[in-house]
């Protein structure tokens, strides 16, 4: 009995290390700096538009009425992973793809600025 | 401090104690005793840490050779805090306020009578108003232009050794562990956060050619909310000026330039960044 749960325990440990995982917008698998300059005009596309074609964002409100929407795609290990002490400080060293588009919009809703970034490395 | 006033109000306590014993002769009343319940609940640090920084930063000068180190604090939780804030370095024998800069900042004297008391910084704000940081910065910089070394510099003298305990920290077992061999702030996996000058948008490392615009990892008001970011002294009013930055990282030299990207500035289309 014991002994099978060290084995269920011990399974489930190298699950979570080497599980990989998906997280984030479908969306952004495609998405390109032209495709996202088409998408996003500054001073003009509303969030009502952006929200029409990219989807739910990740919301975040500044203060001032300004707003970051973000929408991000990564592949690698399960995020909550990089919490775990110690096995955290391990994992958090590897490489994961990953892609980005951060939009500002200014209090009237109305795209500011973005940034589409593609990276490998998080914190 | 509560220790402090309670041990106070004991003593005194017996003090009357024995004056009003039957059969002595009465004595003059004693001088009543005032309280200060605020002064309990300050927001303050000991000297001896704030001095353990500033020997930080002297041994480490090398790192930010041209750079001047000075301590800042910020509103916590509401700007109001700043309003006729004052520190007061106090001890048994010295009380003497402290020159605050309209940003926050001040520079402390060494004083090594402040050490042997056990000297505090005392504020006239109640605990957790404040955050406070070292600010190290190499002059001659534009604005919203800092210089990695320095940063890294401002990790090392809030975390070196037994630390000096400035930002606000949740330090797990594995965190000491790391400290005790090696500088916290040059491993991945350990973050220290700062905060920008303005509300922040982005932040970009720039090196000669390279450039690199972090992803919101680094800017951690655009995802951490709720749970333990709570407890943290960026989570709230200063939560548009948080960053955090790759420290570890030695691809950035101490002289690249950190830009932070404030939101009314004129438009970064987008970026491609390369590993």
């Amino acid at each position: 009995m014991r002994r099978g749960i060290l084995l269920g325990a011990l399974m489930a440990c190298c699950w979570i290390l080497t599980a990989c995982t998906t997280v984030g917008n479908g969306r952004m698998t495609s998405i390109s700096q032209e495709s996202t300059a088409a998408t996003l005009v500054i001073g003009q596309t509303t969030q009502a538009e952006v929200l029409k074609e990219l989807g739910e964002a990740k919301v975040r409100p500044y203060n001032s009425g300004h707003e970051v929407w973000l929408y991000e795609y990564s592949q690698g290990l399960p995020k909550f992973v990089d919490y775990v002490p110690l096995v955290g400080l391990v994992t958090s060293r590897l490489d994961t793809p990953r892609r980005e588009l951060r939009i500002l919009f200014d209090a009237k809703g109305v795209v500011k600025k973005y940034v589409l970034i593609e990276a490998t490395s998080q914190l | 401090m509560l220790v402090t006033a309670t041990s106070t109000l004991c003593l005194v306590s017996s003090a009357m104690d024995a004056a009003n014993k039957p059969g002595e002769a009465p004595q003059a009343a004693l001088a009543p005793v005032v309280i200060n319940a605020q002064a309990v609940n300050r927001d303050q640090k000991p000297y001896r840490d704030l001095q353990k920084a500033m020997d930080v930063f002297e041994r480490n000068r090398a790192k930010a050779p041209l750079a001047k180190m000075r301590f800042v604090v910020l509103p916590w939780r509401d700007p109001a805090a700043m309003q006729d804030l004052k520190l007061v370095l106090r001890s048994s024998t010295i009380k003497r306020p402290v020159a605050l800069a309209a940003d926050g900042s001040f520079t402390l004297e060494r004083d090594d009578q402040a050490l042997a008391e056990d000297a505090m910084l005392v504020s006239n704000r109640q605990s957790g108003s404040l955050a406070w940081r070292a600010d190290i910065r190499t002059p001659g910089l534009p604005p919203n232009t800092r210089r990695l070394g320095d940063l890294r510099l401002e990790c090392k003298v809030d975390l070196d050794g037994t630390g000096a305990g400035l930002a606000t920290a949740i330090k797990l077992p594995a965190f000491w562990a790391v400290a005790a061999v090696t500088d916290p702030c040059l491993v991945r996996g350990f973050t220290y956060g700062g905060f920008a000058d303005q509300a922040l948008f982005g932040i970009t490392l720039v090196s000669g050619e390279r450039r690199k615009v972090l992803s919101s990892d680094y800017i951690p008001g655009t995802y951490a909310r709720g749970g333990p970011s709570n407890l943290m002294d960026w989570a709230e009013n200063l939560r548009d000026r948080a960053y955090m930055l790759p420290l570890w990282d030695s691809d950035w030299s101490d002289e690249t330039l950190v830009l932070s990207e404030p939101l009314d500035e004129p438009t970064v289309a987008s970026a491609k960044v390369q590993p």
